[in-house]
């Protein structure tokens, strides 16, 4: 009972400080909306208009290339092409042989390699052209590249369920005498400190859940659900999440500085480091921590969070949810336990 | 109540409490003076088993402090030096929540904090958030968020610091009601006057030990100095200043307003000498009372007067 009258005190100093609803809630649907907002450009009906390209006259692509909806295909010969290359009027040309000149890189040329790749392809596998339909889709998922904004929104959900660490920081700054005032009434008194602490952690876990709450439905108005295949499984990995960032939270909580502010940076900089190399900074960087840092992502709770909650809402793929729980579950519990440790020592050389 | 022997406490080279040893009986008010970094806080958070101290004993209600003795916790009350408050939470939110560290009971917290809050006479800022008091008003919120729960040992660490005359006079009032309702307490203070009025007893702190202790009567009769004399004289105060420095048995002269307080290094002295004196040396005096010295005067006097950190 006492337990839960203190978690109900710490949602009432939580819901009256304007830095929670900054940090928790205005702060993430700010960085949502501007997410919403960039990455339509990324995939918007501007950036898919057609693509112009050329081909050798005589080639034997023509056929196919020109069957496809997207492209607009000139026939050029070599000279002409190179002048319509570096006058920017088309994206690309494709020679007798099937090899693809760009004079540069973007989202465009990507779209025509990986096309006149399929063709490449079916002419190695030995499939008559007139067998294959280039309208029709055997992939039934969609991979990170088509959609960086999506990536972008689970890392951002991952990053929020570890804001639960900054509520229980300021607690557990606030119960040690040498580090705040109260935290001699704390410590004078009878009550016992693991009971403060799991209150106060509840408290967080639930502001914390109410803050991710209210991006999910912010984001399933803005996509009208899309984002959210699997809701339920994703909401207990969010849960799981929370419990994390408060565990953190623990571990920032006991180290011996007075200065709030500075162990908020910690948590700060900490969070968004997991979260940017996560997939918060676009799927190109999280690209390139897996393939230059594997351990690094393996390892990163916020990166694990957000591929598997990608996983199971994009690609219905369950294969890393319950190693992902673990894992945050793990350090939830190293963190206890180092915080446990460092509070054992109730009595202080010095205040 | 409270037994302190022998307590030695260093922060390294620093000793904080060095061989402190001081008692209190139930009931009764004792002021822990001292100058700034005597030791008066170490002490109080080595009773409280906030700090671990190297050597000597300390019990409460007859039994050793151990930070894990809940039952000697549940009868003690805090009021620190510094406010210790939730700014989030408002004056009842403030007092229900350290009277709930103590007391579980929700009936028996609710008139607890009523009680508490009619004590510091804070009713009309039940709803008042923290920022919204003023110094006075905050110092009162502090005391009662120490003993909503009406403990048997209140431990008040400078309360009245830094509020005005009115606000003061009402903790005063209030800290003596206490103890007329049963409760022993160990009070710090840098106002004198006010741990005059207040103190049952006194302990003087110095350099970590306690240089003096006891009532202020047993105070005064353990100084060298009787008293002092408070004269009116005629004439200017550099006549007067150079014919009382040949009278050998003065210690200390001093002028304040129109008088001049002096003080005599042996409680021996005669007045009839010391008048016999004057009248010899040709001085005038309108007024002349004879004073015990206050406890400003014995605190300076086994204190010294330089200037502190």
């Amino acid at each position: 009972m006492e337990l839960f009258r203190l978690a109900i005190i710490t949602l009432k100093i939580n819901a009256r400080d304007f830095g929670f609803w900054f940090w928790m809630v205005i702060y993430p649907l700010l960085l949502a909306t501007m997410f919403v907002i960039t990455t339509q450009n990324i995939t918007g009906s501007d950036s898919l208009d057609d693509i112009t390209i050329g081909v050798e006259d005589e080639n034997n692509y023509y056929t196919i290339l020109s069957e496809i909806e997207i492209l607009e295909v000139e026939i050029l010969n070599k000279e002409e092409a190179r002048t319509a290359l570096e006058n920017e009027e088309i994206t690309a040309f494709i020679d007798t042989d099937g090899d693809m000149i760009v004079a540069s890189s973007g989202l465009d040329e990507t779209i025509v390699s990986s096309i006149v790749n399929n063709i490449h392809q079916v002419i190695e596998s030995d499939v008559g052209f007139q067998h294959y339909d280039f309208e029709q889709s055997y992939v039934d998922t969609q991979d990170y590249s088509a959609h960086p904004e999506v990536v972008m929104f689970f890392s951002l959900l991952g990053m929020l369920s570890f804001y639960s660490l900054f509520s229980v920081m300021e607690f557990l700054t606030k119960l040690q005498p040498n580090l705040s005032h109260q935290g001699a009434r704390f410590y004078a008194s009878p009550t016992n400190k693991s009971q403060i602490l799991i209150s106060n952690v509840m408290a967080s876990v639930f502001m914390g859940l109410l803050a991710n709450g209210m991006l999910i439905i912010f984001l399933m108005i803005v996509y009208q659900g899309a984002l959210f295949d699997q809701l339920f499984t994703t909401l207990l990995l969010i849960l799981v999440g929370n419990i994390t960032g408060a565990g953190l939270g623990l571990i920032l909580g006991v180290l011996p500085v007075k200065n709030e502010g500075f162990k908020t940076t910690i948590g700060i900089l900490v969070t968004l480091f997991f979260a940017f190399s996560g997939g918060l900074a676009g799927p190109f960087l999280r690209q390139a921590v897996i393939e230059n840092f594997p351990l690094l992502h393996r390892f990163n709770p916020i990166g694990q969070l957000t591929d598997t909650m990608y996983q199971i809402n994009y690609m219905a793929n369950y294969d890393n949810y319950l190693p992902t729980i673990i894992l945050l579950l793990i350090i939830f519990v190293i963190s206890v336990i180092i915080a446990i440790v460092a509070l054992r020592g109730q009595q202080y050389d010095s205040l | 109540m409270i037994h302190v022997e022998n307590v030695v406490k260093r922060y390294k080279e620093v000793i904080a409490l060095d061989h402190f040893t001081f008692n209190a009986e139930k009931n009764e008010i004792i002021g822990l003076l001292g100058p700034n970094g005597c030791g008066k806080t170490t002490a109080i958070n080595c009773m409280l088993s906030l700090l671990t101290f190297d050597s000597g004993e300390i019990k409460l209600f007859g039994k050793p402090v151990n930070p894990n003795d809940n039952d000697i916790k549940r009868r003690i009350g805090v009021v620190p030096q510094e406010l210790a408050l939730f700014d989030k939470l408002n004056v009842y939110e403030n007092i229900d929540f350290f009277c709930g560290l103590y007391v579980t009971d929700k009936t028996k917290r609710k008139q607890l904090v009523e009680e508490a809050i009619q004590f510091v006479d804070l009713d009309k800022y039940r709803s008042f958030m923290p920022k919204k008091l003023s110094g006075g008003l905050k110092r009162r919120l502090n005391i009662a968020c120490g003993i909503a729960h009406q403990p048997e040992l209140i431990f008040l660490d400078e309360p009245t610091v830094a509020v005005d005359a009115q606000s003061r006079n009402f903790m005063i009032e209030g800290i003596k009601r206490m103890r007329e309702n049963g409760a022993t307490i160990v009070y710090t203070t840098h106002y004198l006057d006010e741990a005059e009025e207040l103190c049952d007893r006194h302990v003087i702190m110095d350099n970590g030990k306690s240089v003096a202790q006891g009532t202020l009567t047993e105070l005064q009769n353990s100084m060298t100095t009787e008293g002092s004399l408070k004269i009116n004289f005629v004439e200017t105060e550099e006549a007067v200043n150079a014919v009382l420095k040949k009278y050998p048995s003065i210690s200390r002269i001093e002028k304040k307003n129109d008088n001049f307080y002096i003080t005599f290094i042996s409680s021996d002295e005669k007045l009839s000498d010391f008048l016999k004196f004057i009248d010899e040396e040709g001085l005038t005096y309108t007024e002349l009372t004879s004073e015990k010295p206050s406890l400003s005067d014995i605190f300076l006097e086994l204190t010294g007067k330089e200037l502190r950190d």
